[in-house]
């Protein structure tokens, strides 16, 4: 069985490379303006785990199951921490999200824009800042806002 | 000018039935598509001096169908081009709506633009130019407030003149990759010379390429284009060789990078939109652990609401009729009557019928509640959150809807189920809506354990007929998983936002439901109420209902069928009539008895646990006439409707047996 570094998650980013081979799916979409090159958003995953709401970049708000999702070719392109896995990825954090008292918990810590972490623990959450090779440990309410982007492995 | 026809087209949810409304008001014909099962709305509206007639199409995102709904309104577009279209896009939404409105105004077709909801659009500072919109696009494009008017003076003012042509219009034009875009205007070229059609040539030369069902219409429309249809399919397999994806796919991309252009170019975002209410709203609506349970805690109250406010309401009706009926006996016209005739009208017509009409009430107020929960956005929710259990009968959230009608009456349901993505979805909810306990049962139901059984056990058993009915339904979905019918379609369901209903459309729509309910009521239910009539009365030289009358020896004939049920001959007789509509149940067992106290006949008759046993058959027995009829021609199959009549009355006989055997060997009586 093949290791998932990243589960579905809400919060998560994808960007669709192409509809995929489900040609239903793919017709409807794309008749719908949802086309290669867009970014959608998993605004929240169903009771029980299906279906998700995806928001795309052009505001449109639809439901599809995770079997139609798995069926696109899509790149993740950025994540909430708590969506992740203690494992070698690296991340740039890419956003800060959250009202200005949550920003600053994260801030504080010397978390901003920019830098690459690596996630050594979830829950709560051992993250290791590669550049200055320190660890920071967060509480699982602010792992919600901390937005991260995972850089291909050989990057 | 002549009488003109204008098509209203437009993408779901962006206010075109609001639109439809406030241009012809209560002057509407509901009927069907020709040949589908897709809702056709048409009306008429006063331009100035002319009469314009006003077809509502299907919502449709593209005319290079998917779903059902589209082919219907692309079929209508090229088969009997309007004589102006008006186009509807939700303009705090206009990237999702314009690659439709792209796709007719390349048309060729007369056509008027309107922007609703511009209320949401200046709360959100969305800033909109229309001039450099309608200058980018060729056409007139017109803010629009649907919901409270605004904006209706105008567009009626621009409709009249793009009729009469007094506007110029120039289609804009989408580029596509050079390839294609020679092919096009090769093909165009081709189309122009061999036919004259209101349609612009480019138009119909992609539609030619489109192939399949666009190209078949075209053809049968003008036969001189077949030559052409098939060379266009050549074409496009040339050119698709030079192309990194399929046909339709590239003309989406092109189309909406077209869109995104128009909107750059006449559009103004605010830096940051303000966080909306549906957001907030399905923050708690939809959240994971509340979202089902305030689901359930809505659905309860409007069940409430309907049987509270309804069912005092049932009772004065039929109280009324029923003191109407003693009025008539005395008046001098029915007293000149021969004494059959009086019976007819009064025993058979008045009082069947006055039953049925009893319930008007708790159809209305469930065909009000349902429009709100449809127009305030909440159904697409509902769906959202019951899509998991319902995806384990193999049916989309969407079904949950069609199921929580029948609860109401079956009719409605089974027509709904016209919502459903696939025929697979739509024929297995139609073989689980005849499952579901509608009002109509329900009148049954009520009646019988209020008189059978004590009035602390009386609740719990309507309860436990509920959970029976849950229950069919979860156990013939699941029988009926292993089968196909017809191919699976995906399931993508859009979330509009949420929006407060507009007590015009909520009471238009249920006008029209009820319309439909009396409809069937004065033709169904009369002939229904003359049949019992008959076979309860004649022969005429015996007691009307017993034994002897034709109803009777029925009864008799199948009592060792019933016997093990524990249904004597006279609850058969009214089974029987239940099949024609299960509200005269009731009403069939009163004129059967021929009794005028017809509770303390019931109880001296009938056992307890016979009477459960026939509740229980009245719950899964086959589906009322109404129903039937629906059925089939929602699902234009034979099959599909023997099949559901037959597995009720199958399941219905062996539920009854399980409920009496298993009774009497706990030693109820």
């Amino acid at each position: 069985m093949r290791k998932r570094h990243i589960a579905f998650h809400s919060g998560q980013t994808y960007r669709v490379q192409s509809l995929g081979g489900n040609q239903g799916i793919a017709d409807r979409l794309a008749q719908m303006g949802i086309l290669p090159g867009m970014e959608i958003t998993i605004v929240r995953i169903g009771p029980m785990g299906n279906p998700f709401e995806l928001a795309t970049d052009n505001g449109q708000s639809i439901a599809l199951r995770n079997t139609e999702v798995e069926a696109l070719d899509c790149k993740l392109v950025s994540l909430p921490l708590i969506a992740t896995f203690p494992d070698t990825q690296q991340y740039r954090v890419s956003a800060i999200n959250g009202n200005p008292r949550q920003q600053r918990k994260l801030t504080d810590v010397g978390l901003r824009p920019g830098i690459v972490i690596r996630v050594e623990a979830t829950r709560p959450y051992e993250l290791r800042i590669i550049d200055e090779d320190r660890l920071v440990r967060l509480a699982q309410a602010e792992a919600q806002y901390l937005m991260l982007q995972p850089l291909e492995p050989d990057a | 000018m002549p009488e003109a026809t204008v098509a209203l087209c437009a993408a779901p949810n962006t206010g075109k039935t609001t639109l439809f409304n406030r241009l012809t008001g209560a002057n509407q014909t509901v009927g069907n598509w020709p040949g589908v099962t897709v809702t056709k709305k048409s009306g008429h509206f006063q331009l100035d001096t002319h009469e314009i007639l006003l077809e509502d199409l299907p919502g449709a995102y593209s005319l290079t169908s998917t779903t059902l709904e589209e082919r219907v309104t692309r079929d209508y577009l090229l088969n009997s081009p309007p004589d102006a279209i008006i186009n509807v896009v939700d303009g705090g939404n206009l990237y999702r709506g314009l690659g439709l409105t792209l796709q007719l105004a390349t048309s060729g077709l007369p056509m008027v633009v309107v922007v609703n909801m511009m209320d949401e659009v200046r709360a959100k500072g969305i800033e909109i130019d229309f001039d450099a919109f309608s200058e980018h696009l060729g056409i007139p494009v017109l803010p629009l407030i649907a919901r409270s008017g605004e904006g209706l003076t105008n567009l009626k003012h621009t409709l009249l003149s793009v009729l009469k042509q007094d506007t110029v219009e120039h289609p804009p034009h989408i580029s596509f990759p050079p390839i294609l875009e020679e092919a096009i205007s090769e093909l165009a070229r081709k189309v122009e010379r061999q036919v004259p059609t209101d349609l612009d040539q480019n138009f119909i030369a992609i539609r030619l390429m489109e192939g399949g069902d666009s190209a078949s219409r075209l053809v049968e429309r003008h036969p001189a284009l077949e030559p052409l249809a098939s060379e266009a399919m050549e074409t496009r397999l040339h050119v698709e060789q030079h192309l990194p994806m399929d046909l339709p796919m590239v003309c989406a991309q092109c189309r909406f990078n077209a869109v995104r252009g128009l909107i750059q170019e006449s559009v103004k975002m605010p830096p940051q939109l303000p966080k909306d209410m549906t957001a907030r709203l399905d923050r708690v609506l939809m959240n994971r652990w509340l979202g089902l349970p305030l689901f359930f805690l809505i659905m309860l109250m409007m069940f409430q609401g309907v049987f509270t406010l309804g069912t005092p309401l049932q009772e004065a009706l039929a109280a009324l009729f029923e003191s109407a009926d003693s009025w008539l006996r005395t008046t001098a016209m029915i007293q000149a009557l021969p004494e059959l005739g009086q019976s007819l009208l009064l025993d058979g017509l008045f009082s069947g019928l006055g039953v049925v009409l009893s319930f008007l009430p708790i159809i209305i107020l469930f065909f009000l509640f349902l429009s709100i929960i449809e127009d305030s956005g909440y159904m697409a929710r509902a769906a959202f959150l019951m899509d998991r259990l319902m995806h384990l009968l193999r049916l989309d959230g969407k079904a949950f809807i069609s199921l929580l009608l029948g609860y109401g009456c079956n009719v409605p349901a089974v027509m709904g189920t016209r919502i459903l993505s696939s025929r697979h979805n739509r024929l297995l909810a139609m073989l689980l809506v005849p499952f579901t306990l509608c009002s109509a049962r329900l009148q049954v139901f009520l009646f019988l354990s209020a008189i059978l059984f004590a009035p602390t056990v009386a609740p719990w058993i309507v309860f436990g007929l509920y959970l029976l009915s849950f229950s069919m339904i979860i156990l013939i979905g699941l029988l009926l998983r292993p089968f196909r019918f017809g191919t699976a379609e995906p399931f993508i369901m859009e979330l509009p936002p949420y929006r407060l209903p507009l007590v015009r459309t909520v009471v238009l729509r249920a006008w029209q439901e009820i319309r439909d309910f009396l409809y069937r009521a004065s033709t169904f239910i009369v002939i229904g109420v003359i049949v019992i009539w008959f076979l309860t009365h004649f022969p005429t030289d015996v007691d009307p209902g017993s034994a002897e009358t034709f109803a009777g020896k029925i009864g008799l004939f199948l009592a060792p069928v019933f016997a093990p049920i524990g249904i004597q001959w006279a609850e058969t007789v009214a089974l029987f009539f239940g099949f024609i509509a299960k509200e005269i149940l009731i009403g069939a067992l009163a004129v059967i008895y021929g009794s005028s106290n017809l509770a303390a006949d019931i109880s001296a008759q009938i056992s307890p646990l016979q009477g459960l046993s026939f509740m229980v058959f009245t719950l899964i027995y086959s589906p009322c006439v109404a129903t039937v009829a629906a059925i089939r021609s929602e699902s234009h199959s034979w099959r599909i409707t023997l099949l559901s009549v037959g597995m009720g009355l199958v399941l219905a006989w062996l539920t009854s047996f399980v409920v009496y055997q298993g009774g009497l060997l706990l030693g109820f009586q």
